[in-house]
């Protein structure tokens, strides 16, 4: 026996060293776990939160944290204890109550308005609690050590983001609704630093559009609706309120102020058209809020506020009301196209009709900046068809904010064509940093079914049903979401008759061994049955069949040879065009991309848009949406290709017209 | 650590492929490209079972027999048609892709609502340590993991003993007999022909046992999961027998287990680290050089005899 184990020690010994050699690699997973697991693992944090003043907009901001907050984990109540302090626009106030915080072993602060964030930095000048901020215009000029120009360049213990009123899309938007605007008033405090940057923006646009601005100061919200009087009474054709603190304090008495002399109250600070202005242009601060929270969420999670860089941020959010159009001067309207843009309109009766989009329906959210996403690609092997996929996937997140080499890192795997490799490839991921994993076609979309740290989006996949990923669209996999391209048989087919009517046999070759493929030969054989045609079926069990299998179909007289989106056949695609053009029999392939490869159509989903279509998903996953409430699809534009030179080659006379309609029909 | 335990227990499911590629390889010394075959055999069959409902139990013995008798079948076809062994398992291979696909249905069949071995196993290791996460070294594991992993430990252990209880017995023995020297046994008056197809039997059973467990473990049963399988499971008996420089049964069956699972150890290496994905093979292939090649280095420094 000992010399037994001792003949097994080398083999032993060498296993225990890959083993420790694997961990080593993986030692970075342990550790992110370890962070993961934090907001699960029974750890209280307490949770310090300070705005300035009661407004609707600010509690929008505060509601958004709370649930940015438990987007990542961080429940009020279950594992967060969020103590919300309220300054109530007093400055004197808003010191006190930052002195506290500060001192007093939160885990977390988190500040709405600049004010506040100006009073917390300055008690937590030491740096000993980290501080995410929201919900202000311009974080660089607040004086608390942020850069402009370099935005990592700020205080280790404090990052947030920078949203700056659309104070210049305002202004235009006024412009847009009253060509005639040529003075217009402006209300500010000039004590709060927020609107002395709007105002800068304001006087640059206003001179750039050649209007009169004439600027109104209010120390406090008793004065505000005199300064507004004050401005009124010089004679301009509406007024513009900045997102400034005490002003909106006062805003019903600007608001009658202003429908006495009938002209228009806007501002950047939506939805105030509820409290009579003509209309709001501004930042959706809820969702600002949240994505707030979120950041508040990650840094609670783990990552250093040192690393995150003080980016801007916009959701805008357009508000309209028809009620107080109605007794304004001449020249005031709402164009169409800015109804169809608008978050809110209020009707004539003050009725409200929001826009309905519900969220999980919206536009995916944009990244967080400064955060770097990442994605692992997992294929069976590679081809041609897959890199027209991965390209569409990555071309659509690009248009959504993501791009690769920027803020969007991809690592690309495959199982080098053995169904054995899989599991490992998946799990590798699953172990990995990657946020979401994303398998391409359907034995590895198989294998995902089984990651647990991750959410998966799939796409180049043809029935995701059949693979087993739900029993419907909706009803599905929690962790699993994604976009399915069954290929439109019936479309191709319907076409191919209109291309060459005389048609009665149609021949094809396929694997039996691949899924798709005699998923797609069902709709085949329904397809043709129901027109009459004999689809006559050869199969191939690998690439070099593919030929034999080819040159027989040939052999027995069908009109029209259709090459499926068959991984093995397409594998020889040139062989059979080949075949093909020697026996004279036009070829059509389910591949758009062959027209211009010697077939007389090519047509099929073009898998460059089933990656494009899994673009949005796999962004509202990024954003931390769970794939369980995101409903999969099928996604199979039919793009069909006309191959000019095969119908030359064959001498057929088709109608340009017909071409031109069958391409043109997406 | 999911990678970890993933490698051990996949290599540990394949060291019965590595087994049967023992007994037909080594014993026999007929490369059996049945292999291929019958490992796709026993997945599909288990698979297709265990869909209707059966217990994982007896859908993997079904599945391990099914191996069986396609074995048998090259036997029979080698021995009574006196077809080379080696076309005879081109033949049955070659078959067997048609009556997979016929077993199946269809390609292709998930087993996610299916009662399997692995879902068992997760409910055991749930049992015994609970839901939560375990944590080893400070790395989180599941319970069911570890329980899949105890499972395939026990089939790869059970699988090597009974085999090497199985070749120490009279039958066993002229099974050795008749791989090492069959003009011996037929001047003795055994009947070899008899005993070579039991042995492709064996064989291939345990191989379609591993396909059965590795459907189970993977989640699905794919028609083409059988593809160049037997050259993985020759790498396996081989580097092993590099591994334990002997020959000997049992040396050579625990250096088949040994072999499997370092092999896909060093895949999952190769993957955490992220290379191309197409310099994994190349990369594989030094992996398994530098397997086969450090003992006899190592001997060497040593100053010993090289290994045999």
């Amino acid at each position: 026996m000992p010399v037994f184990l001792r003949r097994l020690s080398l083999g032993l010994l060498l296993i225990a060293a890959t083993s420790a050699v694997l961990l080593l690699s993986d030692l970075g997973s342990r550790r992110e776990a370890a962070a993961r697991t934090r907001a699960e693992a029974g750890r209280q944090v307490s949770i310090a939160l300070l705005q300035h003043a009661s407004q609707s907009i600010l509690d929008d901001g505060r509601e958004g944290m709370v649930k940015g907050l438990a987007e990542l984990g961080w429940e009020q109540g279950r594992n967060a204890r969020i103590r919300f302090f309220n300054a109530e626009g007093d400055a004197n106030v808003s010191q006190s109550i930052a002195r506290q915080m500060a001192a007093g072993g939160h885990d977390l602060l988190l500040t709405i308005t600049t004010v506040s964030l100006q009073a917390v930095a300055n008690a937590n000048r030491a740096g000993k609690t980290p501080h995410v901020f929201g919900l202000v215009s311009d974080p660089y000029a607040a004086g608390v050590g942020i850069s402009r120009e370099n935005h990592l360049d700020h205080p280790p213990h404090l990052t947030g983001f920078a949203t700056m009123q659309p104070v210049d899309a305002s202004i235009r938007t006024a412009r847009e609704l009253n060509p005639g605007l040529r003075r217009l008033g402006a209300i500010f405090n000039p004590a709060e630093p927020n609107s002395l940057a709007q105002m800068k923006v304001a006087r640059a646009t206003c001179a750039a559009l050649g209007i009169t601005l004439e600027e109104g100061n209010a120390e406090n919200a008793s004065s505000a609706p005199e300064a507004a009087a004050a401005v009124i009474a010089r004679g301009v054709d509406a007024l513009w309120l900045p997102g400034d603190v005490v002003v909106f304090v006062a805003l019903d008495g600007i608001v009658a102020a202003a429908r006495k002399a009938r002209i228009p109250v806007f501002t950047v600070n939506p939805p105030s058209v509820r409290k009579g202005t003509l209309f709001d242009l501004g930042a959706d601060y809820f969702e600002i809020g949240r994505q707030t929270g979120r950041l508040a969420g990650e840094v609670l999670n783990g990552r250093s506020p040192a690393t995150i860089p003080v980016g801007p941020l916009m959701a805008e959010n357009l508000c309209l009301n028809r009620q107080a159009l109605a007794g304004l001067r001449e020249g005031w309207s709402f164009p169409p196209a800015l109804v169809a843009r608008a978050q809110l309109v209020l009707d004539e009766q003050g009725r409200e009709s929001a826009r309905a989009a519900q969220p999980s329906q919206g536009p995916p959210p944009p990244p967080s900046p400064g955060r770097t996403y990442k994605l692992g690609f997992a294929a069976f092997a590679p081809d041609p068809q897959l890199d027209l996929c991965q390209q569409g996937l990555l071309d659509g997140l690009r248009d959504l904010g993501f791009a690769e080499g920027k803020n969007l890192r991809v690592e690309r795997q495959h199982a080098q064509g053995e169904v054995v490799n899989i599991l490992p490839m998946i799990r590798n991921f699953d172990s990995s940093e990657v946020d979401v994993i994303v398998p391409f076609s359907t034995p590895v979309l198989q294998g995902s079914f089984q990651v647990r740290a991750k959410p998966v989006v799939f796409t180049y996949v043809t029935d995701p049903i059949a693979a087993g990923a739900g029993r419907s669209f909706t009803d599905h996999l929690p962790h699993v979401t994604g976009v399915g391209s069954l290929t439109p048989v019936e479309d191709i087919v319907a076409a191919l008759l209109r291309l060459l009517p005389s048609t009665r046999r149609i021949g094809t070759v396929y694997n039996s061994g691949e899924a798709n493929s005699v998923k797609i030969i069902g709709l085949l054989r329904e397809s043709t049955r129901r027109r009459g045609i004999e689809l006559v079926e050869l199969t191939a069990g690998n690439t070099n069949e593919v030929l034999q299998a080819a040159q027989g179909i040939v052999s027995r007289q069908v009109d029209v040879f259709y090459l499926t989106s068959d991984n093995t056949a397409f594998l020889a695609y040139d062989g059979i065009r080949k075949v093909c053009q020697d026996a004279r029999l036009p070829l059509v392939a389910e591949d758009p991309a062959t027209a211009a490869r010697g077939a007389l159509m090519g047509a099929g989903p073009g898998f460059y848009h089933s990656g494009k279509a899994a673009a949005p998903l796999l962004a509202r996953v990024l954003g931390g949406e769970s794939p369980a409430g995101i409903p999969m699809a099928n996604v199979a534009v039919n793009e069909i290709r006309i191959g000019r030179e095969a119908i030359t080659r064959l001498g057929l006379r088709i109608d340009p017209a017909l071409i031109a309609e069958l391409e043109g029909k997406r | 650590m999911t990678l970890l335990i993933g490698a051990l227990t996949l290599g540990l499911i394949l060291s019965l492929l590595a087994m049967g590629v023992y007994v037909s390889f080594r014993i026999f010394s007929i490369p059996d490209i049945t292999t291929d075959g019958s490992i796709t055999l026993g997945a599909a069959l288990a698979a297709v079972l265990l869909v209707g409902g059966t217990s994982p139990i007896l859908a993997t013995a079904a599945g391990a027999l099914a191996g069986a008798l396609a074995g048998a079948l090259a036997g029979v076809i080698h021995t009574r048609f006196k077809i080379n062994s080696l076309l005879a398992g081109i033949l049955v291979m070659t078959a067997l892709y048609s009556v997979n696909l016929h077993v199946m249905g269809r390609s292709n069949v998930p087993l996610l609502q299916a009662n399997t071995f692995a879902t068992q196993g997760e409910r055991l290791g749930q049992s015994l340590f609970g839901t939560g996460p375990l944590h080893v070294l400070g790395w989180p594991v599941t319970p069911g993991d570890l329980a899949v992993l105890a499972l395939a430990f026990l089939a790869a252990v059970g699988a090597g003993v009974t085999l090497y209880l199985f070749f120490r017995t009279d039958v066993g023995t002229a099974m050795r007999a008749t791989g090492d020297n069959p003009q011996m046994v037929r001047a003795l008056g055994a009947d070899v022909d008899r005993y070579t197809i039991l042995g492709l039997a064996l064989s291939n059973g345990l191989v379609a046992l591993s396909g059965a467990l590795l459907a189970q473990y993977q989640g699905f049963a794919d028609a083409q999961m059988g593809i160049g399988m037997i050259v993985w499971g020759l790498a396996s008996v081989i580097i092993g027998e590099a591994l334990t420089g002997s020959r000997s049964l049992g040396l050579a069956l625990a250096g088949a287990v040994l072999g499997s699972v370092l092999f896909r150890l060093l895949v999952a290496v190769a993957l955490r680290w992220g290379l191309n994905p197409n310099d994994l093979k190349l990369i594989t292939a030094l992996f398994v050089f530098s397997a086969l090649v450090l003992p006899r280095f190592l001997a060497r420094r040593r100053g010993g005899a090289p290994a045999a």
